[in-house]
């Protein structure tokens, strides 16, 4: 790493002006995108130098595309090394080169000064569909890519700034959607465009030399910056694990993905050995989304510093060949999601230790749902597609509650979709949408509220239902004696019927009748810190937003409240009472964490417990539906209870 | 006679339009207590200015034209009414999911935005109406009647309404407000259909909520103000500037606060307009206001100031979308208050913070020891300290010079003088950046637009701006210090409204939509009948809120007409519609056809004939006396600049920098390689070295 040659205010101005390109391109790509998945700003835009390595990426980037743009970008190097020509554009979407899923099209744009490549523009964007065997291209049943959707290797899209039609129809005609992708394509086209204009344009005012100088100082300075951190805190080890539901062709356990992270000197090492082997679905993750989930974990405690690969430098991972974080073609790794997020939430706790004033508990784990069929409300019943996703809960803070209402943390700034819109496009209408009382993991900090949404599918022929989500029995937990929060799953009551059937979180092209009632609750955050410990007045007053019911106020936190006029949200605390449950509750709450499962599991099927007394209190996982313990998952999730809750208690 | 207050934090700026022709600045201070009082203190001085009583001279208005900051500044405060909110069932959650979207998306520090109204004021009416505008459940009255008991005994002062699709079918909406006016006779209330009938509820259900929650608190503003105006003995039309850049009624007002949230910036481009188009002939002008402690950015784009559908309270996710086209202003934390600073990594920072008015700069001696972007124009010697506002505060250059000493020269191996010149290129460079983004955004080339510098700090640094950017020219208007007011004396009356219908260009339903456009027109009549008796001239245009039937996002079209007479007229509205997109974003899907969302009309009615007058300081001559003063500069470093006065410039003759060209409001900075002359209507036009 080179000194910096730069004067402080030109290497400022240039900093600023690779961020605001890189910006420029995020606000064109939003504005003519078809994908209302792009729009909805599943979306990165990258500024790299002319070796691929990254210089600046959006600021409002998702999270899960951080740390992979820099690979699939070094892989159109490597591909057209020596042939690019001024107006190319390629193309990529490659999970086994760096990329993250084949959802993710990538368009690179080198960018010419005087006949030479100094840099590139890349622009990254989540199509609706790239083809295979469901619409929207998630079928959670693939083990393999050629199920999933087209695999786009390097390829060149775009001569002279002209899309070359041959290779783009092929493409799009690969897709339910062509339209829409032959849009996106320009769109992204354009957009890198814009990035290349404002490039040269620095070029023109501060000439070739001092831009690519620029280049390689705001690398450099990100990785002074983060390894000046990484050097003042002591060196040491951290290790935890977390876990995916299970394996569908395996046996009843849930799937560890283990982390030893190491920092000595200045630098960050990340090792997964012990990691489980890729898995017979499609939440396996290869090296680049592994690669990503690391960055994206750890630059949640460096807010204010750029991305850019001065930052991927600081660190370093290892992973076990052909395990769950290092999948290997042609493994399906379409819900890479699921490992991504695991992996950035054990960031979290690991560096919760390391940042104390930084502390987080777990997060809800992000949910999918996709929908199609005809829509039997219009003439010509014309397919439909409804894809959507919920906000959900943030783990507790140390010193705060955590974030209600939050998309997933693979990508927080995703926005949520409006009913009317969705009413209008699809035969659906949405009876409820709100924010899900005793969801929150309990704390001295709780976790932020997750929602609950259900809708009733109306006129609709041919509809089947997918959900693609995780943490039903690997349940969101809490951290230094915080509450686990709720097992996730989806409800539905079938027309004409009463009973609520719990389907889990993960399934597959369910067909689905007019009538049909479908309800999503999605987790809060895990609790920070012991419940026992909250201030009874927060309690109080989360009882009078309605975050926490009366009953839960007692079971979880030990404060009694006593209704004093509801209907005008008066309660007040029973403090003598409280005193009392308190003491109860820490007299038994160690025994209750050690209880006999298939004790646990008898109450349970007699209604005498609800699930989330089974996890908050019994650390028990149970088959949902039928009410049967799951010893290997129990006996996992209890390892981790012992060392994330019951530690934590004084 | 006519009058121009904008009511801003710090001064009440007011413009009088004499009936002979002058114009005339005044400044009063601002009294956030009591505003109303502020504006009344302005017109006295205008009135001892010109040595009659503040009677006579209100006796002689016929216009009273008010840009005011209550409205957003009671939202920021929470001094807003105590809102009730009510929707439909299932549903009571809209204002706290929003629309998702965060703005630090790995700052988890950041809290949770609370919801406009608050969990404890929401209820839920038992009632659905569906896409296609049927009734899937009826309104349940009584369970209705119920929860306006609730309200009653919960103290809500306002109500605001929004049901899901009730821009399709209103009849629930309509027939809650009547039972409003039953049960809680004399509480204001506001429904989403007719405030803002657009598609996507958090929009709408926002817009509801703030709008009702302002209905109290301006309503008494705006009687106040007509009482007290009338007290003092003036007998005209009292007109209030909208979020939208024109003016309405303020009875009008009054009944629909929610056009009133950027009141004030707004008026600002519609000055700029105006002086590029009287100056330097452009019809394509970046308008920048700075202040202490924000920087405000508008643009005129080919004659016309764009609007944005999406403006927040707060900040773009963290705050409240108001659901409302406004004005495009922009703000970033930079103005001459802005404090430098040297971050952990050696680089030196220049804002958001700000020394504000307390204790401010460094130079004005009241304890301020960080160094400002005023600090480094006193270090630099741009700003005489003997001569700072006329002459009206001293400046310390020792204190000015000691805090860049202490806090920048160490950290960055500099002189005072050049740390000092980095203080201005990092400040210089923040606003360009903020420049670049509000203008690309926009499809605007800022070589080929005019960069128009109002506000007391904007001399300091705009010729380095329109230099960075290569804007060919700046312009400081001679109103430049009340830019605002300026706009409010050239502003039209303006009506809009909207209607959703959806409409798809290859199966257009004519009649349709031209029953939707005539329902418009019939609006717009209405209120040209009513309001604008005293207009020059009066027009009504339409537009299509437009997009490609894949793509989410709409963009604004106006129409060739008011109606579809057959083919060619839709054939016509697509071929402009591809030509927009293409403008905007450089691309367009020719073969595609159209969707359009919804349909608006605007009518606007010219008050005034002719150009504003200048402040009417007369020219001096090019033998006025010229002082010189030590100034620094890049690349040149200390030389001995042309110190001029204002109104001592001859109309049109060029001179050159370096020079400092003052006057009672502002200090203008001319770098080397410059030039400049004094405009025809009394402002300052320069020319920016190339290649700064």
């Amino acid at each position: 790493m080179a000194k910096q040659t730069l004067d402080p205010v030109t290497f400022e101005v240039l900093k600023n002006s690779f961020i605001s390109a890189v910006d420029q391109m995020g606000e064109q790509v939003l504005r003519t995108c078809y994908s209302f998945v792009i729009y909805n700003r599943d979306f990165s835009n990258a500024l790299h130098d002319a070796e691929g390595n990254c210089i600046a990426q959006g600021n409002a980037d998702i999270a899960v595309h951080v740390g992979t743009l820099h690979y699939t970008c070094k892989a159109v190097i490597e591909a057209f090394r020596g042939r690019m020509k001024e107006g190319d554009v390629y193309a990529i979407n490659d999970p086994y080169a760096g990329g993250t899923h084949f959802s993710d099209v990538r368009l690179v744009r080198p960018i010419f000064h005087e006949g030479r490549v100094i840099a590139f523009a890349q622009a990254n964007g989540h199509w609706s569909d790239v083809g295979g065997s469901v619409p929207g291209s998630f079928d959670v049943m693939a083990r393999e890519m050629f199920r999933e959707g087209l695999r786009i290797t390097p390829v060149k899209l775009f001569e002279n700034n002209a899309l070359i039609e041959d290779v783009a129809t092929l493409i799009a005609q690969n897709s339910r959607d062509p339209a829409s992708i032959i849009g996106d394509m320009q769109a992204q086209a354009e957009a890198t465009a814009v990035c290349q204009r404002d490039i040269l344009r620095l070029v023109e005012k501060y000439g070739v030399e001092t831009v690519e100088t620029g280049f390689a100082e705001v690398q450099d300075y990100v990785e002074r910056a983060v390894r000046m951190r990484l050097a003042a805190l002591p060196d040491g080890e951290w290790a935890t694990q977390d876990f995916i539901d299970r394996d569908p062709a395996g046996s009843e356990g849930l799937i560890p993905i283990k982390i030893r992270m190491t920092i000595k000197g200045d630098k960050a090492y990340y090792d997964f050995a012990g990691s489980h082997d890729v898995i017979a679905s499609i939440y396996n993750s290869a090296e680049g989304a592994t690669f990503s989930a690391v960055a994206a974990g750890m630059k949640t405690f460096f807010p204010d510093l750029p991305l850019n690969s001065g930052f991927y430098r600081a660190f370093e991972i290892t992973a076990p060949e052909g395990s769950i974080v290092d999948a290997k073609w042609p493994v399906a790794v379409t819900g890479f999601l699921m490992p991504f997020e695991k992996i950035m939430n054990s960031i979290f706790e690991m560096w919760s230790d390391i940042m104390p004033e930084r502390a987080i508990a777990c997060a809800f784990n992000l949910e999918y749902l996709l929908a199609g069929g005809q829509d039997a409300r219009l003439a010509g019943k014309p397919i439909f597609m409804f894809y959507d996703w919920l906000p959900g809960g943030w783990g507790g803070r140390n010193g705060k509650d955590g974030s209600n209402c939050t998309t997933a943390c693979f990508g927080t700034g995703l926005q949520t979709q409006p009913v009317e819109g969705q009413e209008r496009a699809n035969p659906i209408r949405t009876t409820e949408f709100q924010i899900l009382r005793d969801s929150p993991g309990p704390g001295k900090w709780r976790g932020g509220a997750g929602v609950r949404k259900t809708s009733i599918l109306l006129d609709a022929d041919k509809a089947v239902l997918s959900y693609i989500c995780d943490r039903e029995r690997a349940v969101v937990w809490g951290i230094k004696g915080g509450l686990p929060s709720m097992p996730h799953g989806l409800h539905m009551v079938r027309a004409g019927k009463t009973h609520e059937d719990w389907l889990g979180s993960v399934f597959s092209d369910l067909p689905m009748k007019t009538g049909d009632v479908f309800s999503r609750p999605t987790a809060g955050g895990g609790g920070y810190g012991d419940p026992l410990e909250r201030d009874p007045a927060a309690v109080l007053e989360d009882v009078i937003d309605d975050y926490v019911s009366v009953e839960r106020a007692a079971k979880d936190y030990g404060v009694v409240i006593r209704p004093v006029d509801p209907e005008m949200l008066s309660y007040e605390i029973d403090e003598a009472e409280t005193a009392r449950a308190r003491a109860a509750i820490r007299a038994s709450r160690r025994e209750w964490a050690e209880a006999d499962p298939e004790q646990v599991a008898a109450d349970y099927k007699a209604g005498k417990i609800d699930r989330l007394d089974a996890v908050r209190r019994y650390a028990v996982i149970l088959d949902w539906e039928s009410g049967e313990v799951l010893p290997k998952s129990t006996e996992q999730f209890r390892e981790m209870f012992r060392i994330r809750t019951v530690a934590g208690w004084a | 006679m006519r009058f121009a207050v904008d009511t801003g934090g710090t001064f009440t700026d007011l413009l009088v339009e004499h009936d002979d022709g002058r114009l005339t600045m005044h400044k009063a201070a601002t009294t956030p207590q009591d505003p109303i009082a502020g504006v009344i203190d302005s017109l006295a001085k205008a009135a001892e200015a010109e040595g009659v009583s503040l009677g006579d001279l209100l006796a002689q208005g016929d216009l009273f034209i008010h840009g005011t900051t209550r409205a957003i500044n009671a939202i920021v405060t929470g001094a807003t009414a105590r809102t009730a909110f009510l929707t439909t069932r299932g549903h009571p959650d809209i204002l706290v999911l929003r629309e998702g979207g965060r703005k630090d998306v790995f700052d988890f520090t950041v809290p949770f935005p609370e919801p406009y109204v608050p969990r404890s004021l929401t209820w839920e009416a038992d009632e659905r109406i569906m896409a296609d505008g049927s009734v899937r459940r009826a309104l349940d009255e009584a369970a209705l009647v119920g929860a306006l008991g609730e309200m009653k005994a919960a103290k809500v002062e306002a109500v605001a309404v929004c049901l899901l699709w009730s821009i399709v079918n209103p009849a629930h909406e309509l027939r809650i407000g009547e039972l409003i006016e039953a049960h809680l006779p004399g509480v204001p209330y506001t429904l989403s259909h007719a405030v803002n009938p657009s598609l996507r509820e958090y929009r709408r259900a926002s817009s509801t909520a703030i709008d009702a929650s302002l209905k109290p608190l301006m309503s008494a503003y705006m009687g106040d103000l007509t009482a007290r105006l009338r007290a003092a003995g003036y007998a005209g039309r009292v007109l209030i500037v909208t979020s939208n850049a024109g003016v309405i009624d303020a009875s009008e007002a009054a009944r629909a606060p929610i056009h009133l949230i950027n009141s004030g910036p707004a008026m600002a481009p519609v000055a700029g307009r105006h002086f590029a188009e009287a100056d330097a002939a452009a019809e394509t002008a970046i308008v920048a206001d700075t202040g202490g402690t924000t920087y405000d950015l508008s643009v005129v784009r080919r004659g016309g100031i764009p609007l944005t559908r999406e403006t927040w309270i707060g900040g773009a996710y963290r705050g409240h979308m108001t659901g409302f086209p406004s004005v495009d202003v922009r703000s970033i934390g930079a103005g001459g208050g802005s404090i430098a600073w040297v971050d952990a990594g050696g680089l030196l920072r220049v804002g958001p913070q700000s020394a504000a008015a307390e204790p401010g700069p460094a130079a004005y001696g009241r304890g301020g020891e960080e160094p400002t972007v005023t600090d480094a124009c006193v270090a630099l010697g741009w700003l005489d300290p003997d001569f700072f506002l006329g002459g009206a505060m001293k400046l310390r250059a020792d204190l000015s010079r000691a805090a860049i000493e202490a806090r920048l020269c160490g950290p960055l191996g500099l002189s005072v003088e050049d740390a000092a010149l980095a203080v201005i290129r990092v400040a210089t460079e923040n606003m360009v950046q903020a420049i670049l983004d509000i203008t690309v955004n926009q499809g605007i080339d800022p070589r080929e637009a005019v960069l128009i510098g109002g506000g007391g700090a904007a001399g300091l640094n705009s010729e380095r701006i329109a230099a960075r950017l290569g804007c060919p020219t700046l312009l400081i208007p001679d109103v430049g210090a009340a830019l605002s007011a300026a706009g409010a004396l050239m502003s039209e009356l303006v009506f809009e409204c909207r209607a959703a219908l959806f409409a798809q260009s290859g199966a257009f339903d004519s009649a349709a939509v031209n029953a939707v456009l005539d329902g418009l027109r019939a609006r717009c009549e209405a209120f040209i009948a009513e309001a604008g008796e005293e207009a020059v001239e009066s027009r009504i245009a339409f537009g299509a809120e437009a997009r490609y039937p894949h793509q989410v996002w709409e963009i604004d079209l106006p129409l060739r007409a008011g109606a579809f007479a057959g083919e060619a007229d839709i054939r016509a509205m697509v071929a402009d519609f591809h030509a927009a997109h293409d403008e905007i974003f450089a691309i367009s899907d020719p073969e595609s056809e159209i969707e359009v969302v919804s349909w608006t009309a605007r009518a606007s009615c010219r008050l005034r004939e002719g150009k504003l007058p200048s402040l009417g300081v007369a020219a001096g001559s090019a033998a006025a006396p010229v002082s010189r003063r030590r100034a620094y500069f890049e690349r040149v470093g200390w030389v001995e600049a042309e110190a001029r006065r204002f109104e001592a410039l001859p109309a049109g003759a060029e001179f050159a920098g370096p020079a400092l060209v003052e006057s009672s409001f502002t200090t203008v900075v001319v770098g080397p390689g410059a030039t400049y002359r004094r405009t025809a209507s009394g402002g300052l036009s320069i020319n920016p070295a190339k290649g700064a």
